[in-house]
């Protein structure tokens, strides 16, 4: 395979990962005020994406995949609502631990790879038809 | 590139004088292997190329269902118009250089 093929090969591996981040991120803003059912339960926590680098190994190069989707495991929010159906013994409910902030940079981030990953395929496309321009 | 690619059309040009003599090539002479013949150079590469397409309208079609995932599905269209590119690029020098030795004075 020629290098400028993988070269947008690995980078199309980037913008299925960053995809996948997106997605996730997605998934916590989408989720922002998903409270438990049960009094005293739990209610959405956070999710993360991890990546891991992997050797390919028809191309012989380093592939960027998502190694998994982990959870948050950082404190929740409680607000005092006693009427609220998930409400515990005190009144009070937990919220989500899924800041709006945190989840908007981390959007902007994926958009930024996935950005200079496509940019990856726009200049070896480039580059590909370039060297053919050469035979004309 | 360019002496192979004379090569070629010298046996281009050979393939087509022994058919304009209407006789099966001389026994003496050995059949060409398959891919030496500039004909078989252009039918090797745009199978290869037709191939690709086929994938990638394959892979097309699914991501249109949504079952493919989208990235793969325009690396696939990329690869096959790159690959067509390629065949079409090398064709025409190829035919280019056929058409030089036509025009030689004899």
């Amino acid at each position: 395979m020629d290098d400028l093929s993988k070269a947008s090969r690995i980078a199309s591996f980037g913008m299925k990962a960053q995809a996948k981040r997106l997605r996730v991120v997605s998934e916590n803003m989408a989720n922002v005020d998903s409270l438990a059912t049960t009094p005293g339960g739990e209610p959405y926590r956070r999710k993360l994406v991890t990546f891991k680098s992997m050797l390919e190994r028809d191309m012989d190069t380093e592939v960027v995949r998502v190694r998994r989707t982990v959870r948050d495991m950082s404190d929740f929010e409680r607000d005092y609502n006693p009427s609220h159906p998930a409400a515990d013994a005190n009144g009070y409910v937990l919220k989500p631990n899924v800041n709006p902030l945190i989840e908007v940079m981390d959007m902007r981030e994926a958009q930024r790879s996935y950005e200079a990953n496509m940019h990856v395929v726009t200049i070896s496309r480039e580059m590909v038809g370039k060297t053919l321009e050469l035979l004309r | 590139m360019a002496m192979s690619s004379i090569n070629n059309a010298i046996s281009a040009y050979q393939s087509v004088a022994r058919s304009a003599r209407q006789d099966t090539p001389s026994v003496s002479k050995p059949a060409q292997p398959e891919g030496e013949s500039f004909a078989g150079l252009v039918r090797g590469s745009l199978e290869k190329a037709v191939d690709l397409g086929r994938k990638s309208e394959e892979l097309s079609l699914k991501g249109v269902a949504g079952e493919a995932d989208l990235r793969d599905v325009v690396m696939a269209v990329n690869n096959a118009e790159n690959a067509l590119n390629t065949v079409v690029a090398v064709r025409d020098k190829v035919i280019t250089a056929y058409q030089e030795i036509l025009k030689m004075p004899i």
